[in-house]
């Protein structure tokens, strides 16, 4: 059952053209010229029950803007979006009691205060019962290990600390869509970690539906079976992660270590296409269907093989290429 | 009703927090009591009354004003413009909360802390200088009173609300909210009674909403006013008040269709 449905949907925004220099500021005091930009154009999309999407793209490309309209903080300029059934810029609470947005960069928590205020505060905005606020924030507290910063001001919290706290008072109303934009930036590789394994823990469990957006390919690789790639606006691709590194991604990776002396690279080079070298190690790039016959003569051949590894081509790298060769087809 | 007293109860132990702005904001008002205190006291030392107040009613109105002051005016609204404008305001419109009432309460709390501080200031000064209080004990005027007072309350939120909406529009709100305050606590009678200015400057303030503020309340208090011109003063608060909410509904309707949330 589709929970988030788009259609058309567009936003522009209008901007002034902030011209250089002193004596063009003072005539900026009287006249301003207009501009405008489309930050999404047109987007379609579903996604059901339960999905964990990834929303991928450069800075600018219309991500945000779009989990800003879905979570009704901006009106879009034209089209259609439906969450749970609801339009989002209209802003019912009964909406508004379903769905949680998480923003890495800003927080929700109450900064001189311990997050326990913030929790409390949420309990009472979101009418929880002091049952399920118990349960809710007791299952949470566990699942993140949190329990002793409970009662520390939220500004003496580390950001990877604050981000699980911002995090359950996101939860504490059991949303059925959670919205969370760059959970894990400017953290530390464990915290970074942390937060990718509880966000899969919950998505499990409780089958809630998520868009995630985030920088780091590590996030998506481990949680996102669907992404959708947004460029200048546009959606460049929505699918399967795995369709999408055989779709832009058309070889394998051949990690081949050797024994002994080693080899010279022109030893190699007829095999594929040499990606990195050096005589005890080297990576291959090779078409994905000869990927295991091309194994298979390197193990038959003279050179003195260690081991061999066939693998498939870094995720990040694929979005990467793809960002910048701006090379999305439809 | 449950949620906005528990943002009652945050913003005030939040507001604990905040000693030293506390302690500065306190400073800057009793700087201003004993200023204003002096002042009426030596002008109306030679006879015993200026324009046509006595002395102990300018010294009434001046310490009642300290309190109004703590009361109504506020600065949580101010913060809500620059919420507005670093996208802050964006956690606001996600969460099944009225935002105008979520600041309203977040002042009040700052407003009691307020309140409390300047209640005990005036204790401590009345009993140093031994000044002579007017105390009002007809309980027609001390009700009226009291209901000027709300509607001072709601009426100051409201403009100032408002002035903070101009944020949708501009980066720079601040500067205008700057000058606005600047005004409305002049044109208020927060400094003295708007009467003791010449008639033409009067017969204006009346037909803005600032008068009706300090002043207004603070002349029922000292019994100036008799029933149809309490009524009328009461009228002319609820006019106020019901232009002002009528504003900001529109500029809030169309300032959210200009909100972009930058910053996030």
């Amino acid at each position: 059952m589709a929970i988030i449905e788009i259609r058309n949907l567009s936003k522009t925004y209008e901007y002034y053209k902030k011209q250089l220099g002193l004596w063009a500021s003072v005539r900026g005091l009287f006249r301003r010229e207009k501009l405008y930009k489309e930050a999404v154009k047109e987007i379609n999309f579903t996604i059901d029950e339960g999905e964990l999407v990834g929303f991928l793209g450069p800075n600018g490309a219309g991500k945000t803007t779009t989990l800003k309209m879905l979570s009704g903080i901006l009106y879009p300029t034209s089209g259609e979006a439906k969450v749970l059934g609801h339009i989002p810029w209209k802003r019912e609470p009964k909406y508004q009691k379903q769905f949680a947005l998480v923003m890495g960069q800003k927080n929700q928590l109450w900064w001189d205060l311990p997050a326990m205020e913030s929790f409390i505060l949420n309990k009472e905005i979101y009418e929880v019962s002091d049952a399920d606020f118990k349960k809710n924030l007791d299952e949470l507290v566990e699942l993140l290990d949190i329990k002793d910063i409970l009662d520390v001001q939220v500004r003496k919290l580390s950001l990877g600390q604050r981000m699980k706290c911002e995090l359950v008072a996101a939860l504490l109303h059991k949303p059925k869509v959670l919205f969370l934009d760059e959970p894990t930036i400017g953290l530390d590789v464990v915290a970074q970690k942390n937060i990718r394994d509880f966000i899969k823990q919950y998505n499990q469990k409780n089958k809630t539906t998520i868009i995630l957006t985030s920088h780091y390919m590590e996030d998506v690789k481990e949680l996102c079976k669907r992404v959708i790639i947004i460029e200048e606006g546009k959606i460049g691709y929505d699918g399967d992660l795995v369709s999408l590194i055989e779709k832009y991604a058309p070889y394998k990776v051949l990690k081949i270590t050797f024994e002994g002396e080693g080899v010279k690279e022109e030893d190699v080079s007829n095999f594929g296409e040499v990606h990195q070298f050096t005589p005890h190690s080297i990576t291959l790039r090779v078409p994905r269907e000869k990927a295991k016959n091309v194994a298979r003569d390197i193990l038959s051949s003279n050179l003195p093989v260690d081991d061999i590894l066939i693998d498939e081509v870094d995720i990040s790298d694929v979005v990467r290429k793809i960002f910048s060769n701006n090379q999305i087809k439809k | 009703m449950k949620k906005y007293f528990t943002v009652f109860k945050t913003s005030w132990e939040n507001e604990l927090e905040y000693r030293f702005a506390f302690v500065l904001s306190r400073f800057r008002n009793i700087v201003y009591l004993l200023l204003l205190y002096y002042v009426w006291m030596n002008l109306s030392q030679m006879t015993g009354r200026f324009a046509m107040y006595r002395a102990e009613e300018l010294t009434t109105y001046v310490f009642l004003a300290h309190l109004l002051r703590s009361i109504i005016f506020g600065a949580q609204s101010r913060l809500a413009a620059l919420e507005i404008n670093d996208g802050t305001f964006s956690t606001y419109l996600v969460k099944p909360i009225t935002h105008f009432w979520f600041i309203f309460w977040r002042e009040l709390a700052q407003k009691m802390i307020y309140f409390i501080s300047a209640v005990c200031e005036l204790a401590i000064f009345i009993f140093f200088t031994k000044a002579n209080f007017l105390w009002q004990n007809n309980i027609k005027f001390l009700a009226f009173f009291a209901v000027a007072i709300l509607g001072s309350i709601f009426l100051y939120f409201l403009l100032t609300y408002l002035v903070s909406l101009l944020a949708f529009w501009s980066r720079e709100a601040m500067g205008p909210r700057f000058l606005f305050e600047w005004f409305m606590e002049f044109a208020s009678g927060a400094f003295f009674p708007l009467d003791i200015l010449s008639k033409n400057f009067l017969l204006v303030f009346q037909f803005l909403p600032f008068a009706y503020i300090i002043y207004f309340p603070l002349k029922i208090y000292l019994g100036k006013w008799d029933s149809w011109q309490i009524v009328m003063g009461i009228s002319m608060q609820l006019v106020f008040i019901v232009i002002s909410s009528l504003l900001v509904m529109v500029a809030w309707k169309r300032g959210l269709k200009r909100y972009c949330g930058e910053g996030i």
